[in-house]
């Protein structure tokens, strides 16, 4: 079983898919291959670090929650990501640490714009052995 | 999923009611548009939302038809107001994205030795790009909820145009029943500095000229000529309306599990038409869509300016002045005639253009004798069109038609069409101007990413949902 993320082809939008030992680390994973998608591989540093607490019944819905609050950072508050650490997760609950530095032209450049992380064939289950998960996105 | 279709005829395919579908899916492409979308999961997505309660008349996709999320792009969906249903999803996260067609005065060889000038100087003062936002309209939260209610009307109330200009805008630029109080603190903070941008991806402002005219009679009531410099601008409501998607997304995945509807793909989720969170939904989206009206005319405002600016010519000389303005992501109550009863219903186009026919009462006194403008944006490097809409497609579709080309090829294989090629100089050396704010949008957004628009407005003609007026050709391009 391969480990880490990939993008995934779509006729106008993307996906990210990832695979993982553990829940916790699929949902990092995820993260990672959003931030690929909107920077590349912009170099940054964690001199910004945001204290995240989301909560969702529905496992899925927490996923797609987790990773629209990243893009929300990325938009409103110009953040290039360089960690997107869970610290826990449990019952519906997801404390995470997003850490990165402020979007600079010059040391850092969009690869495009991602509009949402959508539900559609939104997954997020047990697979051979460790965690599969999967999105769209809209661009 | 092997999807069962029907060829009806040259351009209608039929796709049988089976499972848990309500009604048929009604697919409009012609036969090489069909092998293409038999490889992908559009023609599935039309059957996902025949399944949803409450829809009237078949799960319809127009010519551009292509893989969305939930919806197909392309997609249009009525549903009846005390059984059916509204979907966020069937609306899309840029609710009221469109398109503003505007004339001018100006011919494209006087336009021509300032192409340069006028692409900078538009990429300079409309903000674009990822996360854009406009300094001079950081608005304060009341102020903010005027554009919100008001939409264009509001920009017009500021000076950013002309009263006259509102009726030649789809609902007047004002979407009814809009409820600031049902749009959240984090929505309205995403759109706090977004009025006036044009945002990424595929949004665009567009320099053209007006190639070809198919129609003399009607291009002389839209003040179309052979050569006329026109601008078209694509943008939407930003990060507002971004946002209220997705918090309504999640009230409406908890409503659907509260009102028992079976959903065959989340992103479907709905409510009932009669409930709370319909209701709601709605208050929020008109907000949203009245966002969008309000940033495409304060862009027209500043397009008009730039233009004045950079060519030293007056109101007066340029006449740049609204022919449409289109949604195309929406859902709207309309009154339709179904088998011969008036019925009252919530029209959803997703990647859909509204097309009423000549008379309708909701289309300009002036545009009453030729149908209502649709106008359809192709690639950067071929052509647009403008069409009218007519009567048949107001009794098969809802009075919809298609919005745009359709993408040929995924973000990933553009990119990798477009490796070791200069996209930009390529352009150039067809006399088309570009300037882009990201490094990869001009790569996913080449021509060739794009199916043909001539083809998609073809089927659209030849199956009675529009009439060709005019192709337009790009001469420079602002991309986000």
């Amino acid at each position: 079983m391969y480990k880490g993320y990939r993008l995934l082809e779509h006729t106008a939008d993307m996906g990210i898919e990832a695979r993982a030992e553990s829940c916790l680390k699929v949902l990092e994973e995820m993260a990672r291959g959003l931030t690929m998608m909107l920077f590349g591989n912009s170099p940054a540093s964690a001199n910004v670090v945001a204290e995240i607490h989301l909560r969702e019944e529905d496992p899925v819905e927490l996923m797609v929650t987790w990773l629209n609050e990243i893009l929300y950072w990325c938009e409103q508050n110009n953040l290039v990501p360089v960690e997107t650490r869970i610290d826990g997760l449990e019952e519906g609950e997801l404390l995470a640490t997003l850490s990165g530095e402020p979007f600079d032209q010059q040391r850092h450049h969009v690869e495009r714009q991602v509009k949402a992380v959508t539900y559609h064939k939104a997954a997020l289950e047990e697979a051979s052995g460790g965690w599969y998960a999967r999105v769209y996105v809209d661009l | 999923m092997a999807t069962k279709i029907q060829q009806l005829d040259q351009y209608r395919w039929r796709i049988p009611r089976e499972g848990a579908m309500r009604t048929d899916g009604l697919v409009f492409a012609s036969p090489e548009m069909m092998k293409d979308l038999r490889r992908e999961q559009a023609l599935e997505q039309v059957c996902n939302v025949a399944t949803l309660p409450g829809i009237v008349g078949p799960s319809m996709a127009m010519p551009d038809i292509h893989w969305g999320y939930g919806f197909p792009i392309g997609g249009v969906a009525a549903f009846d107001a005390t059984h059916g249903i509204v979907s966020p999803g069937g609306v899309g996260y840029d609710i009221n994205c469109g398109v503003r067609l505007l004339r001018s005065k100006l011919n494209a060889e006087e336009v021509h030795p300032h192409l340069d000038r006028l692409a900078n100087a538009l990429y300079r003062n409309i903000p674009s790009g990822v996360g854009s936002h406009h300094s001079d309209f950081k608005l304060s939260m009341a102020e903010q909820k005027r554009v919100l209610t008001k939409g264009a009307a509001w920009a017009v109330a500021q000076g950013f145009g002309d009263k006259n200009e509102l009726d030649y805008i789809e609902n007047h630029g004002t979407i009814a029943g809009a409820d600031t109080e049902k749009v959240s603190e984090r929505a309205l903070e995403r759109g706090r500095s977004q009025l006036g941008t044009l945002g990424s991806g595929n949004h665009f402002l567009e320099i053209q000229q007006v190639e070809a005219i198919y129609d003399e009679g009607a291009a002389a009531v839209l003040g179309l000529s052979q050569g006329q410099v026109t601008v078209s601008i694509h943008t939407g409501s930003r990060g507002l309306g971004y946002q209220v998607c997705d918090d309504y997304l999640k009230v409406m995945l908890k409503a659907a599990r509260k009102y028992g509807i079976t959903l065959p793909d989340r992103q479907l989720c709905c409510a009932p038409l009669q409930s709370d969170e319909a209701r709601d939904y709605m208050a929020a989206m008109a907000c949203a869509a009245n966002f969008a009206f309000a940033n495409r005319q304060t862009i027209t405002s500043n397009v008009r300016e730039t233009f004045e600016e950079v060519l030293g010519k007056g109101p007066a000389d340029l006449h740049m002045a609204t022919i449409y303005d289109v949604c195309h992501n929406i859902a709207k109550w309309e009154q339709h005639t179904i088998g011969g009863r008036e019925r009252k219903l919530c029209v959803h186009r997703k990647g859909a253009t509204r097309a009423f026919p000549p008379g309708h009462k909701e289309i300009p006194a002036a545009y009453q004798s030729i149908g209502q403008p649709v106008l359809v944006p192709g690639d950067m490097g071929r052509y647009s069109y403008v069409l009218t809409g007519t009567a048949g497609a107001y009794e098969e579709t809802f009075g919809s038609s298609c919005h745009g080309a359709g993408r040929a090829l995924s973000r990933h294989a553009a990119k990798k069409a477009a490796r070791g090629r200069d996209i930009i100089g390529d352009l150039a050396k067809q006399g088309i101007v570009v300037r882009a704010a990201g490094r990869a949008t001009v790569a996913e957004e080449m021509p060739e990413a794009y199916k043909d628009v001539a083809e998609v407005v073809q089927v659209v003609e030849q199956a009675g949902l529009g009439r060709i007026v005019a192709r337009l050709k790009p001469m420079a391009v602002v991309k986000g």
